[in-house]
């Protein structure tokens, strides 16, 4: 495998048209659903609310048509943080308990509530990450902006001009990959000039110098390339304050509903389980 | 018919550089009638890319007006209308691609112009269809080869129905198809009434307008058809620019050829009007042996595979069973449509990539070692990448040309391995050292960079399209440099679509087709067989389409011939008398 294939270790940020049930959705739905979701995972507290959220997501992948394999390794990049969190979770919270002990030493313990804090943040990481890939695959940037612009329509009112800020995101989506990419050759080029990346020796400073080379390209280039950009979308007609329409008329049936309602019974059940 | 574009007396000067006040165009006047073919050429830095720019509103003039279609530039009411009638075509395609599926990015322009969703699909789907996109509408833009790149930023600009479009060296980053398709869409375009601007640093593309505006140091110093600019080689060079090709052939051989009307501009006129032999066959033609001294090849490559992104649904692969082997102190060109795994080969000689399948030697390298030094590779092999301007950092020039032997190791004292290096390229040691990279121009930024690379004094050099968007000066001073180093014992290997303007330095040649090896070889050779080289979706250089006209007319041409010296020569020997005695 080679070092510099940044795009293929991304996965969020990648739209793959499939053409599935969920990616004919109004996009305000899809937005505002799986805005949702999301939050539903990072306030949920109990697993059993988690795991069902973690469920419900894999199979909206699957639903999505988008293939499993490749949303599961998103999940590698982030590993080492996440268990990272995970152990510290677990200690500390294991050492605030009172339960029984697994393993103690010195003030190093391990129980059964910090078994489930940790498992818990893991579960809870796992299924943010997942929720993102999910929404990036099904949901493109142009449906992002016009789902943003749905959304925040009412605010117009108040003089906040949702349209721009959808462009803003829109633009920030599209060049991920491009980044990525320009990293890509600008390390290779680098490399072929002898720099040498990660050598854990020298203090922070040196170590910050040795990334110049990739870092200062980076960021000449992307400037480059967003002052291109601004010209190209000004030279195609682009202006803020003209009424902006769209390829897409979007209408909402009851498949919006249903999904919408579907969302907000699980993000229920996840929230306020166990029943009573 | 009216004048669509009225540009009088204009002159702009960008924010101050430096304390430098350069105007980038200085009192420009000329117009455009609708329906008009015209090409803009001059040498980098003449002000072309701004006269587009004011064409389409995008910059406006500080003294004089533009009127397109009687519209006042300088009225922002009118810049919505004018941005919809005059459409602009970058360079760089993929810095035009706002969306990030090809339809809605097509949609993007109707949509700004406030246009109904059924008339933007109609307008979608038109210039779908006529860029020969609609099978690709739902792909992500990222993914597109550079070709269709190029093609979805037309695309994004027809939509608009424009009625002129200004193409900025649309084809500089293309290979010889890709080009060869924007040029026919361009002559379609223009046959539909639509007015068309091309700027362009390829002669042949010139030759094609009806018109051709000659731009230098912001001047507008010559505005005729291409018959008349092109007359004249001495005052065309003047300006930095060569005849076209075609132009350049048929002068040459108007010695053996005398018939041959002296205005023709293109390829296909030329070879029509060779004539038949008809001259009593002397001697049979000599066949033809291939020198035949091979020593142990420097790189070695044998049945090479890479799938990039391997096991993600994005894989495709690059190489498939690949062979290929490269002769030291020599230029060797690499060369085949985009897309078909040259600059994977490239990055696998200098340890970039490794081999997934199949063995790389490179000298005493073994690329599949899993012990292998990489850093004693690269100060072996270096490879610059597609314009490695983009990657100075460093504050001082010095300090950038110092960088890679600073990391890599050198021989002898630093500052004359940069002397050294700097003086390769052109550029003065003492004044430039302390020069900051950032007040550079772009044309000694190339030669920092390129004196960055060759300061690592490795045996061999890559180069990923070393050509590409450079004015003809810089091409014939790049060729000159390198064709230096090869004679100081270095070994060129370079992957190029602008293999033509290559040829004078080239010794072999590796054709890559899919993946595969396809045709490698001695460049004369290679480059002498026109129906492989189209097969693999090139054209052959056109010393070789005149030497196969001429054969299929009768001449008895010996060997493989695939430049213009080459088949004077030949022609002088058939045809005693003439050529020499001309002169």
């Amino acid at each position: 495998m080679s070092d510099f294939e940044y795009l293929s270790k991304i996965s969020m940020g990648q739209y793959f048209p499939t053409h599935s049930v969920i990616h004919r959705l109004n996009p305000a739905f899809k937005l505002a659903a799986f805005s949702l979701l999301i939050l539903a995972t990072t306030i949920c507290k109990p697993w059993q609310g988690l795991l069902l959220l973690l469920v419900a997501n894999l199979a909206l992948l699957v639903i999505g048509k988008i293939s499993l394999k490749y949303a599961l390794r998103g999940l590698l990049a982030p590993l080492p943080f996440i268990l990272v969190l995970a152990v510290i979770q677990v200690l500390m919270i294991s050492f605030q308990s009172s339960q029984a002990d697994w393993f103690s030493w010195h003030f190093l313990r391990v129980n059964n509530a910090g078994l489930i804090s940790g498992g818990v943040l893991c579960l809870r990481f796992f299924t943010l990450v997942l929720m993102l890939t999910l929404t990036s695959a099904t949901l493109s940037t142009l449906e992002l902006v016009h789902g943003l612009d749905m959304l925040f329509r009412p605010l117009n009112k108040l003089g906040i001009p949702s349209g721009q800020a959808a462009m803003v995101i829109q633009i920030m989506l599209r060049f991920i990959p491009s980044l990525a990419l320009n990293a890509e050759k600008i390390a290779k080029s680098q490399a072929s000039r002898g720099a040498v990346w990660g050598d854990p020796k020298g203090n922070l400073f040196q170590r910050t110098r040795q990334m110049l080379p990739l870092l200062l390209p980076l960021f000449t280039v992307s400037l480059q390339q967003a002052d291109a950009l601004a010209e190209a979308m000004l030279a195609r007609g682009y202006a803020s304050r003209s009424l902006r329409t769209g390829l897409h008329e979007y209408d909402s049936g009851w498949k919006e509903l249903l999904f919408f309602l579907f969302v907000l019974l699980l993000c229920a059940l996840a929230l306020f389980w166990p029943l009573k | 018919m009216p004048d669509f574009i009225v540009v009088e007396n204009v002159s702009f000067a960008y924010p101050q550089h430096e304390g430098q006040n350069h105007p980038a165009l200085c009192n420009v006047h000329f117009k455009v009638r609708a329906g008009e073919f015209a090409a803009i050429i001059g040498p980098n830095g003449s002000g072309k890319s701004t006269l587009a720019r004011l064409l389409n509103a995008l910059l406006l003039p500080e003294s004089g007006q533009i009127l397109i279609d009687g519209l006042d530039t300088r009225d922002p009411g009118n810049h919505a209308r004018i941005r919809s009638q005059v459409g602009l075509v970058f360079q760089r395609p993929q810095n035009q691609i706002v969306a990030t599926t090809v339809e809605e990015d097509v949609a993007f322009g109707p949509a700004n112009l406030g246009l109904d969703p059924a008339l933007i699909r109609e307008c979608v789907d038109t210039a779908l269809r006529q860029t020969g996109l609609s099978e690709y509408r739902q792909r992500p833009s990222h993914l597109l080869s550079a070709g269709e790149t190029q093609r979805l930023a037309l695309a994004g600009v027809l939509a608009m129905r424009p009625r002129c479009i200004i193409f900025d060296e649309t084809t500089a980053m293309l290979d010889p198809l890709g080009r060869a398709m924007v040029m026919e869409q361009i002559r379609e375009l223009n046959h539909q009434g639509i007015t068309v601007m091309l700027i362009t640093h390829l002669m042949e593309e010139a030759a094609l307008a009806e018109r051709v505006l000659l731009l230098h140091d912001g001047q507008l110093v010559q505005d005729d058809s291409p018959k008349i600019v092109f007359s004249d080689a001495r005052s065309i060079q003047r300006y930095g620019l060569g005849l076209p090709p075609a132009r350049e052939a048929a002068l040459e051989l108007r010695k053996y050829f005398p018939q041959l009307t002296p205005h023709i501009l293109s390829a296909q006129v030329l070879l029509q009007s060779l004539p038949a032999f008809k001259l009593k066959q002397s001697s049979p033609a000599k066949p033809y042996a291939p020198s035949n001294v091979e020593s142990a090849p420097l790189v070695q490559v044998r049945g090479l595979s890479y799938v990039y992104q391997r096991n993600t649904p994005l894989a495709h692969t690059a190489l498939d069973g690949l062979d290929f082997s490269m002769q030291e102190r020599h230029t060797h060109a690499l060369i085949g449509a985009t897309g078909c795994g040259k600059s994977t080969l490239l990055q696998h000689l200098n340890g970039l990539l490794r081999p997934q399948k199949g063995s790389v030697r490179v000298g005493p390298f073994d690329l599949a070692d899993a012990d292998l030094d990489v850093q004693e590779l690269r100060r072996m092999v270096v490879l610059a990448f597609q314009q490695p301007e983009d990657q100075i950092f460093e504050q001082y020039v010095g300090d950038e040309i110092a960088y890679a032997p600073r990391h890599l190791g050198y021989q002898g004292k630093l500052a004359d391995v940069v002397a050294q290096a700097m003086q390769s390229v052109g550029l003065d040691f003492e004044t430039y050292k302390d020069r900051l990279t950032s007040t550079l121009s772009g044309g000694e930024k190339r030669k920092v960079a390129l004196a960055s690379i060759l300061a690592i004094q490795s045996q061999v050099v890559l180069l990923d399209e070393p050509l590409a968007g450079l004015d003809p000066r810089s091409v014939d001073e790049l060729l000159r440099t390198l064709d230096q180093q090869r004679q100081q014992g270095k070994s060129l290997l370079i992957s190029t679509h602008q293999y033509e303007e290559l040829m004078p330095i080239l010794q072999n040649v590796s054709l890559l087709r899919h993946g595969k090896d396809f045709l490698q070889g001695e460049a004369q050779q290679v480059f002498g067989q026109t129906a492989k080289l189209e097969e693999a979706g090139l054209k052959a250089p056109l010393a070789a389409q005149i030497a196969d006209t001429l054969r299929q007319r009768g001449w008895p041409l010996p060997g493989p011939i695939a430049s213009l010296e080459k088949l004077t020569a030949a022609l002088a020997e058939l045809t005693p008398g003439k050529g020499s005695a001309h002169e």
